[in-house]
């Protein structure tokens, strides 16, 4: 099973076999958690999500069809839920709900900082983090396909649903932005 | 040599997502340009920086977990759990609609209310009758006059004795007569008929509505026999007036008469009413026959009354009579009578004579009665019929349009309740988002 590609994977799970999907899960568990970590959701509803993307590849896998790469295709619908979360979180974060305390803590930290980012608070990670999540979403997006998931353009405009230039736009603009909000942190970057 | 900068490209070309023609150039450009080769160390620096952003991997238990889910999504029949943003956005709409229905229905259903209490009322309102007497129609035997509910536009039409139907008529006016149980006085010869009911009704009735008429079994009358007949029929029709003039032609062509006849409608434009006919004796059951065929029958019941010992008794009471009053008559003449003599035996022959000529009468009276049969024909339109179907479909018309009109009523006065709302929304609204906005800027810095 190892040596077969993603689209070959998922025709012998459609076929039944499965450990087809111990073998998609193996590959696509963690970039699609990570995926919605990257783009702001919190832990338990990126884990949720990732299960929500692997139950509709299971309830969609008769209508499978490799026309297009499988990759672009689970990103596709993990963007779509990303999306529904993050707006439904947006209009929450306007009205919160009473019962969602643990929720509204996440969405409005005390402004002084913890022990804990106290800690990290030099850590390169934190700072990205934290210039990451202040990015337009779009080009957030965009950024974490390209960085972390390693798509190339042309899929990446498949699953954001936007022509190659725009693409492009965006991950640049993104990179743009991204180091002028690093410069002050970053000692490479601001040599010039 | 490149004098433009590529610095657009940089990113792309980082990518390695560049075709081999812009990537020769950019190569190219960066090999002659400091700027933009600066710029690209920094991009594959920033990129070195992000791939050191870890995030934390999927807990190992999430695979089973997730096989427990699709375990019982499949146990579930394959359906996803319907979404709470789907049943936020469904049970209000539901909601809406069942309203919209509900007030629909309310309209039509009030407005249907009222229409069948007035029907109602209609049915029971005898003493609410009052009529306004219009005079002679036809001749010195025919009869007009109107009755009508005062609260609503019921007509109501009688005429005795009349071939033809008069056009009905709007009331003019009101007088307060009362009339009886049903606004009518009874007819002068069924007020005579003694009820010695020899038949009785028969009809039957299949499932499908359609009726079988059995005929009565008529006793067979010998001649000089004297037997009254009469008849009720009750008929559901599509149309009471074409049934009327139907019913009055089978009259003349059977050498009857029309009696008396009722035409009413009620003011959902249902028309209905009777007609009695005077139909000789060996025509009674031809009269049958034809009428029954005008329309569905509902009833048909005969009576039959003996009258053939009054009949004797009156003529033995007359012969008796007779033979008093000629006695006398003969007496009279023969004697040498004086004057007040003579006037006394006239004043004690007037009461025989009168005596003789009410019997006469009775005994003429029984004769008509005997060699006419009478016949009664009540008919009403059936309530599923074209036309009411028509009216229906116009009420429906009628009521969705009133509903539109009132829903557009509605809405229009409600526009400047709402507009006013959205205005205080969206002031209310904004100085919220102002001021959540100068609260995170306050704890963002400082």
């Amino acid at each position: 099973m190892q040596g077969l590609t993603d689209e070959e994977v998922m025709l012998e799970y459609k076929q039944g076999r499965i450990e087809a999907m111990d073998e998609l899960l193996r590959r696509y568990k963690n970039p699609i958690y990570h995926f919605a970590l990257r783009l702001g959701i919190s832990v338990a509803e990126a884990e949720e999500i990732t299960q929500e993307v692997f139950l509709r590849l299971h309830s969609n896998k008769d209508n499978y069809a490799p026309s297009g790469k499988f990759s672009c295709w689970i990103f596709s619908i993990a963007h779509n839920l990303c999306l529904d979360k993050l707006r439904k979180k947006k209009w929450q974060c306007l009205w919160p709900r009473k019962d969602d305390d643990s929720e509204e803590l996440a969405e409005f930290p005390s402004p002084d900082p913890s022990p804990q980012e106290v800690a990290s608070s030099n850590e390169i990670s934190y700072i990205l983090k934290d210039c990451i999540q202040s990015l337009p979403f779009l080009q957030r997006e965009a950024l974490i396909l390209r960085e972390y998931q390693n798509l190339d353009y042309q899929e990446i405009a498949k699953i954001l649903k936007k022509s190659l230039g725009a693409v492009k736009t965006l991950i640049h603009r993104a990179r743009i932005n991204l180091k002028t909000k690093l410069t002050p942190y970053i000692e490479e970057l601001r040599g010039g | 040599m490149f004098k433009r900068h590529v610095l657009k490209e940089l990113s792309s070309y980082l990518d390695n997502q560049l075709s081999d023609r812009k990537k020769f150039r950019v190569e190219n450009h960066l090999q002659e340009c400091k700027i933009c080769s600066q710029e690209l160390a920094k991009l594959e620096i920033l990129s070195e920086k992000l791939k050191t952003w870890q995030v934390p991997a999927l807990d190992t238990s999430f695979d089973n977990s997730l096989k427990n889910e699709i375990a019982s999504w499949e146990l579930e029949g394959g359906r996803f759990k319907m979404k709470k943003k789907t049943l936020t956005i469904l049970i209000p709409s539901v909601a809406l609609a069942g309203i919209l229905v509900f007030l629909f229905i309310g309209q039509v259903y009030i407005k249907r209310g009222l229409q069948g209490n007035l029907r109602e009322g209609f049915d029971n309102v005898g003493q609410e009758y009052v009529a306004k007497q219009l005079g002679p129609m036809h001749g010195d035997s025919s009869v007009i006059s109107y009755a009508k509910k005062p609260s609503k536009g019921f007509e109501y039409m009688q005429y005795d004795k009349s071939d033809e139907l008069p056009e009905i008529a709007k009331v003019e006016s009101y007088n307060a007569n009362v009339l009886d149980s049903r606004g009518f006085t009874a007819p002068t010869y069924s007020s005579r008929l003694s009820s010695t009911q020899v038949t009785g009704s028969m009809y039957a009735q299949t499932d499908q509505g359609s009726v079988i008429v059995i005929q009565p079994i008529l006793p067979t009358t010998a001649e000089g026999e004297k037997i009254i007949r009469t008849a009720q029929i009750q008929l559901e029709v599509e149309d009471a007036k074409e049934t009327y003039k139907k019913a009055s032609e089978i009259c003349q062509e059977l050498g009857g008469y029309l009696a008396e006849s009722k035409f009413y409608k009620d003011y959902e434009e249902r028309q209905s009413g009777s007609i009695t006919i005077r139909i000789p004796k060996d025509k009674f059951t031809t009269a049958l026959d034809r009428l029954s065929a005008l329309g569905k029958v509902e009833s048909l019941n005969t009576t039959s009354q003996d009258v053939a010992q009054e009949y004797a008794n009156l003529k033995s009471k007359l012969d008796a009579t007779m033979i008093v009053y000629n006695k006398m008559l003969e007496a009279l003449q023969k004697r040498q009578t004086t004057i007040p003599e003579a006037m006394r035996l006239e004043s004690e022959l007037t009461p025989i004579l009168q005596r003789i000529e009410t019997l006469k009468n009775q005994i003429e009276l029984l004769n008509n009665a005997v060699a006419f049969t009478t016949v009664t024909l009540n008919f009403h339109e059936s309530k599923v019929s074209v036309k009411t179907l028509k009216e229906s479909i116009r009420f429906i018309r009628e009521s969705i349009l009133s509903t539109a009109i009132n829903t557009v009523r509605f809405f229009a006065s409600a526009i400047p309740i709402v507009v006013v709302g959205i205005a205080w929304l969206v002031f209310v609204v904004g100085i919220a988002l102002f001021i959540r906005y100068w609260v995170k800027r306050f704890f963002k810095h400082g």
